[in-house]
């Protein structure tokens, strides 16, 4: 189980590495609620590296790593 | 010795079946008065009601002549209130720190052969009263992809809580006015070897947990024993646990 963590937003995604993931989004504050779709947590893959792989909106790779910290 | 005419008009006239019928024409005559006797004390009553009320010119004055304003008779409402009515109450004054509107959106990508659990917790101390259905859509849209929607950890999409199959866009009727105090949790299964971003929008309200507690609930469980009530009448006083 591997868990990822993007200090921007707050969101964090677990992989079980059978197959499964979890997005976890944060109980931020109700002033600063809002999550951007472009956070690197929701628009990436697998990890690879140790880093995820971020996708476009369809969902292809771009070639970019996600900014975000492996825990 | 032979009547005159004029006895003989007297002896006609008392005949017992015509004096019969002179005295049902009284009975019928003393009812009808009676009835009206009744009708002009009614008709008292609602003058004495009338005269309660205060003229045009009296409610100016008593509102204050200078305005020329008419005393208007306070509102009133209807009672059971329904979810909609309390909701458009809620969001037509200012409640500072009690609520928001968000339009939410978020989208997540879901690979391939694998099943991607997003949670949306709910604030603490806050209750999410859904002011639209959740819409959905896919960058890849497959029968082999299903979308399941849990609100407070009970399946509320599909027939017999079945998921979705994402073969198209589409929504998720939640119930305009479902609530829910711990969260929604999308999950979705790619079963294909082609990934999706699946993006969700819907209007949520988020409400302070003790104003829900202390105004909408109370009211929608008074709305809710009216019915049942007046159910348990209509149905010979059988009434549902």
């Amino acid at each position: 189980m591997r868990t990822f963590y993007c200090p921007a937003h707050g969101v964090t995604l677990i992989e079980d590495g059978q197959g499964g993931r979890k997005i976890i989004l944060p109980q931020v504050g109700m002033s600063n609620r809002s999550i951007p779709n472009d956070c690197a947590l929701l628009t990436c893959r697998r990890p690879q590296a140790g880093k995820l792989i971020r996708l476009d909106t369809n969902g292809f790779n771009t070639g970019q790593f996600c900014d975000v910290v492996e825990q | 010795m032979a009547n005159t005419p004029k006895e003989n008009f007297w002896e006609s006239i008392f005949q017992p079946d015509v004096i019969q019928y002179l005295y049902q024409l009284l009975q019928q005559q003393q009812q009808a008065t009676q009835a009206m006797s009744q009708i002009a004390g009614q008709l008292q009553a609602v003058a004495g009601e009338l005269a309660a009320v205060p003229t045009a010119q009296q409610a100016a004055q008593e509102t204050g002549a200078s305005s020329g304003r008419l005393a208007m008779p306070l509102p009133t409402l209807s009672l059971p209130v329904s979810p909609k009515t309390i909701n458009e109450m809620i969001l037509s004054v200012e409640l500072s720190g009690h609520l928001f509107i968000d339009i939410g959106n978020l989208a997540f990508t879901c690979p391939a052969m694998q099943t991607t659990t997003a949670s949306l917790p709910v604030f603490p101390n806050t209750v999410i009263v859904y002011g639209s259905p959740l819409r959905y859509v896919a960058s890849y849209y497959s029968s082999g992809i299903t979308l399941s929607l849990s609100v407070d950890g009970k399946q509320v999409v599909g027939v017999g809580g079945h998921p979705y199959l994402l073969t198209s866009s589409g929504q998720a009727e939640l119930g305009q006015y479902f609530y829910s105090r711990q969260g929604i949790e999308f999950s979705i299964v790619n079963n294909t070897n082609t990934d999706t971003t699946i993006s969700v929008f819907g209007e949520a309200i988020y409400i302070d947990r003790e104003f829900f507690d202390l105004f909408f609930a109370p009211l929608m469980s008074y709305g809710y024993n009216v019915l049942k009530s007046l159910a348990a009448i209509v149905n010979g006083g059988h009434e549902i646990s």
